[in-house]
């Protein structure tokens, strides 16, 4: 299968908007993963990537949504597609299948 | 203190010069966002450096703009398609709002869109008339005009055609053909009678179109003797299957007239339904020198309809001016005399359908005047459908005022509101025009057999009919859509939000009240026409004819009958139980046919000519016929042939007064003295509306058709008696009878047509005209729910409540009538013009449309307002 090859950051950004439920943009998204994972991340980091997903078709966007902090500037809603829920699913089993692989021995107790 | 800071201002500036538009508002959004929580989180600069950092970072190349990014929906530009496909929505959702309007709107526009429909249709039909032939605009037929009487005939003497084609350089081909109706054929055995039999020569093919299925077209009807067939009178005459038969029938032979064999030398594709020139059995021209040995090709006098000369023009030639150069050729043919007596006329081929004074071959002429009055006649009553849209539009127009106001307010601007209004318009009126095909679907089958004509409707495949259902559907969606659309678009924002509109009083607003007295003129004209038209037929068939035409029937002889054949068969048929009487002649006093010729008498006046119809009787014909003889008396089988007897209009001419003195009276006619032996009472030889014309009666040997006359009982079984001892008698002949008074009803076929359009059309438009008014009185019920309320409440009764509504109809109908009635009487005046004969229009007509349309107006206003008044009060006076 021809799947799309994702990096690092994009799966994490992936991930989040998927998490997020229709509430991802730009800086709530940047703001999660400095929360959850503490990670510092560039805003136009975040942008580009979701970009990218977009154009690979992983997520969908939609304008809506002005609020008071953002002075009334509408925000771009980005939800994740069926496409990208698969890719996720298809990632996971990658690497399930890759943790099998690993001797019983050294392989982390917790997983 | 978090919001009071804002972020530097110089770096928002640098992501405005950065970022492309469609990205710059989200971006700065997020940007904001972000800086509030980094303000809440450290101290200021901190932040502003977090701030400057992240703005930096979007120096990187973002992905390319091609991306998906550019074209979800919020930064795609909105085009038409998308306001188009709100206003189809919107338009839907009114449609389904507004049952009751959208289905009146929907089929009076349908109704009326079939009527145009049906009118092109027609339309489309007659004007295709002879358009096949590729040479058709440089066709023209001769005919005669009688200069002395200012009378027109079809066709011209023999004679014309050739030296037409010798005398002038302009003509690059002529032809002469002689139609010969129906004629009997002997194949195998086998008696048939075959119309469209023409004599033509090799010419005919050089002028007209044919597609040659076998047979050389050059020297197909060079040989005496020799006939072309179409195609289907191939397989009817010898069977055979349809792609061999052309090539089969080549070089068989059969009987003509039983005195000929005729050799099939060429089969030609049948002609298409449309053309004045129906023919199906090509005989050689050359054959008429022993078919018709009586027949002179070299005679500039006399002719018949069925002599039709056709020339062909040079490319580039006036017929004008080639039309002026014939007097003097006439004077050279002719000889001074003869041609101020009579000229011949240049007809384009294609103005032989619509020229009635000239007639044609296939016995239908439609005049241009008939077909401009259905083309209004179709408009006028699709212009009924399109006001009931107008009116109902605008009637409801308040209901919307809110809708108008709240999208003002919002930013539509006024064309935004048209081209909505305009788009629910169309959809109404696609609607409409699917509905219209379907209704012709239906109805056509009944029009063909009604009008007798050959419709094709074939909607969905035919360019021209896609073309006209478009061009409708716009026309009516401009026309019923224009007004409403640019009254609502109208409104002001602040009224119509403050509901300070009302809905416009009848008394103020007059454009609605002029549409419904122009709709109810067209219909009341309508009716008024279906009317007269009605009485004039029902006065064409039953004023007095001056003969008696009930249980006669009229069969022809057979060509070879000989006098003794038919002197024994008389007396045969008399003895026959049932027949009452026999008369042998040339015609019933009511034929189809006619033969005309001059007569002079002393005194006459030398530069004018004496027309009469001759009729060559019997003994017996008065009495058969039942004519009424004033004075002298009949013609016995001894009178010679000196005697004739004339009828009253003829002794006009003469001057004589009393019918007593004309006896003994002699005229000349037909080169002899002869002597006025009887005077018979005037009697209608064709259609009532004609002229009666002056007639010469005399007897002789050359009948050519009986006239029996047998008792209303046992009809059938007489009949058959008649046909057995015919057949007896003439084994090689097919018999053929008819009753006179069919005969005599056929003449009235086209006004009877014209009645039945009249009939169907003026039923539609006041159909149409109450559907609008029903609409009209519900949404009126509806808005004055209350005061009618109110009014029962103090006592109204329901007879004042449904005058309340009715007082305003009635009077726009009685406005309306006033209009019509004049129009109406105009239109007949000019369709009567032509009669001879005619009733006058009397009052009745109109009384009756008035009444009619009172009371159409009345059951439907009445229905609608009852049921308004019958409404409990109790109800209209707690919904609000």
């Amino acid at each position: 299968m021809n799947r799309n090859y994702l990096g690092e950051f994009e799966e994490l950004v992936l991930l989040t908007v998927a998490h997020m439920n229709g509430e991802a943009y730009g800086a709530a998204i940047t703001l999660d993963i400095k929360e959850r994972i503490g990670r510092t991340v560039i805003l136009s980091a975040v942008h580009v990537a979701l970009y990218r997903l977009e154009e690979k078709g992983l997520v969908t966007s939609a304008v809506g949504g002005a609020t008071q902090e953002r002075g009334g500037r509408r925000k771009r809603i980005f939800t994740i597609t069926a496409y990208g829920v698969n890719t996720l699913s298809e990632i996971r089993q990658l690497r399930e299948d890759l943790w099998q692989l690993i001797p019983k021995s050294i392989r982390p107790s917790a997983v | 203190m978090k919001h009071n800071f804002q972020p530097p201002q110089w770096i928002d500036k640098f992501l405005r010069w950065r970022l492309p538009d469609e990205q710059f508002e989200e971006v700065q959004g997020d940007m904001h966002e972000l800086y509030g929580q980094w303000l809440q989180e450290n101290d200021r600069r901190k932040a502003n450096r977090l701030y400057a950092l992240n703005a930096f970072a979007f120096l990187r190349s973002l992905p390319e703009s091609k991306s998906s990014y550019l074209q979800t929906s919020y930064y795609k530009k909105t085009n038409f398609l998308d306001m188009f496909s709100n206003h189809l929505t919107l338009a839907f959702r009114n449609l389904l709002r507004n049952k009751a309007h959208s289905l009146i709107n929907i089929s009076g526009l349908a109704l009326g869109i079939a009527c145009c429909l049906m009118v092109f249709l027609i339309l489309r039909y007659e004007l295709s008339f002879d358009n096949f032939h590729s040479k058709a605009d440089r066709i023209y037929r001769v005919n005669t005009k009688f200069i002395t009487t200012g009378g027109f005939a079809g066709g011209a003497p023999l004679a014309v055609g050739a030296a037409l084609k010798r005398d002038f350089p302009e003509i690059e081909q002529a032809t002469t053909i002689n139609f010969a109706h129906e004629r009997l054929l002997k194949v195998n055995e086998q008696l048939r009678k075959q119309k469209g039999v023409v004599y033509a020569a090799p010419e005919y093919f050089s002028i007209l179109d044919a597609k040659w299925l076998s047979g050389n077209p050059r020297t197909a009807l060079t040989e005496p003797n020799s006939v072309v067939l179409t195609k289907t009178t191939a397989k009817n005459l010898f069977g055979g299957e349809d792609n061999t038969i052309a090539q089969q029938a080549i070089g068989k032979t059969f009987q003509y007239e039983a005195a000929h064999t005729l050799k099939v030398t060429g089969v030609v594709d049948d002609f298409p339904f449309n053309t004045d020139l129906p023919f199906e059995l090509f005989i050689s021209y050359i054959s008429l020198k022993t078919h018709a040995s009586y027949l002179d090709f070299n005679d500039w006098i006399s002719f018949s309809g069925n002599y039709t000369h056709l020339v062909l023009l040079k490319e580039g030639v006036d017929p004008a001016s080639l039309q002026r150069k014939i007097p003097a050729f006439e004077k050279k043919h002719m000889g001074d005399v003869e041609a101020g007596r009579r000229t011949h006329i240049l007809q384009p081929l294609r103005e032989m359908h619509f020229d009635s004074r000239f007639g044609n071959h296939n016995g239908r002429v439609v005049s241009k005047e008939n077909i401009g009055g259905l083309i209004m006649i179709g408009l006028f009553i699709l212009l009924t459908a399109c006001i009931n849209f107008i009116n109902l539009s605008t009637a409801q127009s308040i209901k919307r005022s809110k809708e108008v106001g709240v999208r003002k307010v919002l930013g539509a601007n006024r064309m935004g509101l048209v081209r909505q209004f305009l788009a629910e318009t169309s959809l109404l009126t696609f609607t409409a025009t699917l509905l219209a095909v379907i209704i012709t679907t239906l109805v056509l089958p009944g029009l063909k057999e009604l009008l007798g004509l050959q419709l094709g409707f074939t909607p969905f495949t035919d360019p021209a009919l896609l073309l006209f259902l478009a061009l409708i559907t716009l026309f009516v969606s401009v026309l019923a859509g224009l007004y409403p659309a640019f009254i609502l678009s109208g409104f002001q924002p602040i009224m119509a939000l403050k509901n300070k509109l009302t809905a416009p009083q009848s008394s103020t607003f007059s454009l609605r009240r002029s549409l419904i007295v122009l709709q109810f003129t067209i219909a009341q004209v309508l009716i008024i026409c279906t009317l007269v038209v009605s009485s004039q037929l029902e006065y064409f068939r039953s004023k007095p004819l001056g003969f008696a035409k009930d249980a006669i029937i009229t069969i022809g002889f057979p060509s070879e009958n000989k006098p003794e054949t038919s002197r024994a068969l008389r007396n045969q048929l008399l003895q026959l139980p049932g027949v009452e009487n026999v008369s042998y002649a040339a015609y019933a006093p009511s034929s189809e046919s006619s033969m005309w010729s001059t007569f002079t008498f002393k005194g006459a006046d030398p530069t004018q000519e004496y027309y009469i119809q001759e009729f060559l009787i019997d003994h017996t014909y008065l009495e058969t016929y039942n004519l009424t003889l004033l004075a002298g008396k009949n013609l016995d089988e001894t009178t010679d042939s000196s005697k004739i007897m004339v009828n009253e209009k003829l002794l006009q001419t003469l001057d004589i007064s009393n019918p007593e003195d004309a006896i003994g009276y002699t005229l000349h006619w037909n080169g002899q003295d002869r002597q006025i032996a009887g005077v018979v009472k005037d009697f209608h030889a064709t259609s009532v509306k004609n002229e009666i014309p002056s007639v010469i009666m005399n007897r002789g040997k050359w009948v050519s058709m009986a006239g029996i006359k047998i008792s209303p009982n046992n009809l059938r079984k007489t009949v058959a008696r008649i046909e057995e001892l015919w057949k007896k008698t003439y084994p090689n002949s097919l018999v053929e009878y008819s009753f006179l008074d069919e005969t005599v009803a056929n003449f009235y076929r086209e006004e009877v047509k014209l009645f039945k359009l009249f009939r169907l059309f003026s039923a539609i438009a006041i159909f149409i005209s109450c559907l609008g008014v029903y609409g009209l009185v519900s949404f009126m019920a509806l808005q004055r729910n209350r005061e009618i309320g109110i009014r029962k409440v103090l006592g109204a009764s329901v007879a004042s409540i449904v005058m309340l509504f009715g007082k305003e109809f009635i009077v726009l109908i009685l406005i309306a009538f006033s209009i019509a009635s004049p129009i109406a009487w105009y239109a007949m005046n000019s369709w009567m013009e032509d009669f001879h004969s005619s009733l006058p229009i009397g009052p009745a007509s109109f009384l009756t449309a008035i009444l009619f349309s009172l009371f159409i107006a009345g059951i439907t206003v009445g229905y609608r307002s009852m049921r308004a008044a019958l409404s409990n009060p109790v109800k209209s006076l707690r919904s609000e």
